[in-house]
This record gives structure tokens, C-alpha cells and sequence, in this order.
């Protein structure tokens, strides 16, 4: 974590700076996520990903996810894949384009809204608040991605478009 | 009806148009709802709703806003076509996003 963004605009692109060991991390998250949605999990940890959609209409509900589950989990694996590809190209400058930086937007998302559920994370917490989880390394890890979440936002939306 | 185009059929027509004030159950817009969560980050949420919807960052700022203090907020709202499509779109992105329709 040396540098002080992790990620940052290049001409039409974006270019990641992980160092080796935290995209061999990265990877190892997205094999995760992966499986998560491609194998039985249990639902309460993965309850994120699946969203409810007409919480107060049974019919409605099986109707939707008979029709769109299946295809959210084909958009999630269609974009992890395009990650993975581009960590494993390896080399000391990670370069994305803007539809494979979005990808792995959504993918770090993903892995985030899973270890956030499994550490039951609250509005109000910060790595101040909650002792109980700072020797964790998962909040350590959820505190990692969230700060290349966020540099990912902002590279994708230009410093001057975000509060 | 409010809407009388050009090419309207005769007046004696018009009298057949039933004139309730209440919409019909398919003309009511679907409404796409985004919950609080502690998870999605509040510059995230702020940039996939300008994304997906093509809104001003003034604009999203506050549907975030309103989010994040209230609990919930509409962003959208059409046919049940498009409102579907909205809400598998956030969901893609991870946001917590629901449908309501009145009845």
C-alpha cells in the first residue's frame, strides 16, 4: 500500500497499483466471490448479492428470480472473468480499460457487501469504534477494499465530479 | 383524458372515454427504491446513481442523501419493463434496490 492511490487515470485508461502480493490477493478474493456464486452457499452470507426485489409479493418475487437471477449471476462471473484476466497479465503496471475498470468496480463491490455481511458491519462503525473486529483480518481486509473502492470511484469519475 | 391529439376522432366520441380519475393499474408507474446500507460507500452509491441514470452529480448527490438520512430513496420510476431493468442494473452494483406499485 505505498501509493497513495491505488488507482488513477491514464489517458483512456486506468491503471492499478497493486503490488504483486496484493493482486495475488485480489485474485484470491475473486475466486471466492466466484464460488460463492457459482456453488450452494448459505444465504445469509450471500443474501447481498441477491437482492430482494418485491419484498411484499411472494409471486412477483419468484417471478423475478426465476427470470433475472440467473442472468445477475452470469453479469457478476462475466465480469470477474474479466478481472482475473487482467490481474493474471501480471507485470508491474496494471492497465484497464474503462468497461474492464468497471468490472472490477463491481467485482471488489461484491467481495465487500460479502465480508461486510459476514462481519454484520453497521452505519456507524470506524476502525475506532469497533475493537472487537481490530485484530480481524477481515475488517482489515474489508478496510482494504474499501479504500480501492473508493480510489476506483474516483478515478472513474473524475476528481471534479464527486464531493 | 388530458391528452387530445391531432387526428382525435370525432367529439361524439370522447363522451365514450370512461372519466375516472385513478389511473389504470398497468398506466401507475412502477417505482425503483434505494435502501441504506452500511456497506456501499456514499461516493459509490453516488456514481453508479449518476451512471446508470445519467444524473447531475447535484442530483445524485442528494438521492445519496436522502439515502443515507432517511433510509430510502426513489430513483426511478416508469413501466414495469424499464423499473425491472433499473433494478437488476443496481443490482449489478451491489446497491439494495427494490420495486414498489401501487395498487
Amino acid at each position: 500500500m505505498s501509493n497513495a492511490r491505488p488507482v488513477t487515470r491514464s489517458g483512456s485508461g486506468y491503471v492499478l497499483h497493486l503490488g504483486k502480493d496484493e493482486r495475488a490477493l485480489v485474485s484470491r478474493l475473486l475466486d471466492e466471490l466466484r464460488a460463492l456464486l457459482t456453488e450452494p452457499a448459505d444465504p445469509a452470507l450471500v443474501h447481498r448479492l441477491f437482492p430482494v426485489v418485491h419484498p411484499d409479493h411472494p409471486e412477483r418475487e419468484a417471478e423475478y428470480q426465476r427470470l433475472m437471477r440467473d442472468e445477475l449471476v452470469t453479469s457478476r462471473l462475466e465480469g470477474i472473468a474479466s478481472v482475473s484476466e487482467v490481474l493474471e497479465r501480471g507485470g508491474r503496471k496494471v492497465t484497464l480499460d474503462e468497461a474492464q475498470m468497471v468490472a472490477f468496480m463491481q467485482a471488489v463491490n461484491g467481495v465487500r457487501l460479502v465480508l461486510g455481511t459476514l462481519l454484520d458491519v453497521t452505519e456507524d462503525d470506524d476502525f475506532a469504534a469497533r475493537e472487537d473486529l481490530d485484530d480481524s483480518p477481515e475488517y482489515q481486509l474489508y478496510g482494504y477494499l474499501s479504500w480501492v473502492l473508493d480510489s476506483s470511484v474516483r478515478a472513474l469519475a473524475g476528481d471534479d465530479n464527486l464531493l | 383524458m388530458v391528452f387530445v391529439p391531432v387526428t382525435a376522432a370525432p367529439e361524439t366520441s370522447v363522451l365514450e372515454e370512461p372519466t375516472t380519475d385513478a389511473t389504470t393499474f398497468e398506466e401507475r408507474p412502477w417505482v425503483v427504491i434505494v435502501w441504506n446500507d452500511p456497506i456501499n460507500l456514499m461516493s459509490y452509491v453516488t456514481f453508479v446513481l449518476q451512471k446508470l441514470f445519467g444524473y447531475s452529480l447535484e442530483k445524485a448527490t442528494k438521492l445519496m442523501l436522502d439515502v443515507h438520512q432517511k433510509g430510502k430513496a426513489v430513483v426511478s420510476s416508469g413501466s414495469r419493463e424499464q423499473a425491472e431493468l433499473h433494478v437488476f442494473r443496481l443490482h449489478e452494483h451491489g446497491l439494495w434496490a427494490t420495486l414498489e406499485h401501487d395498487e
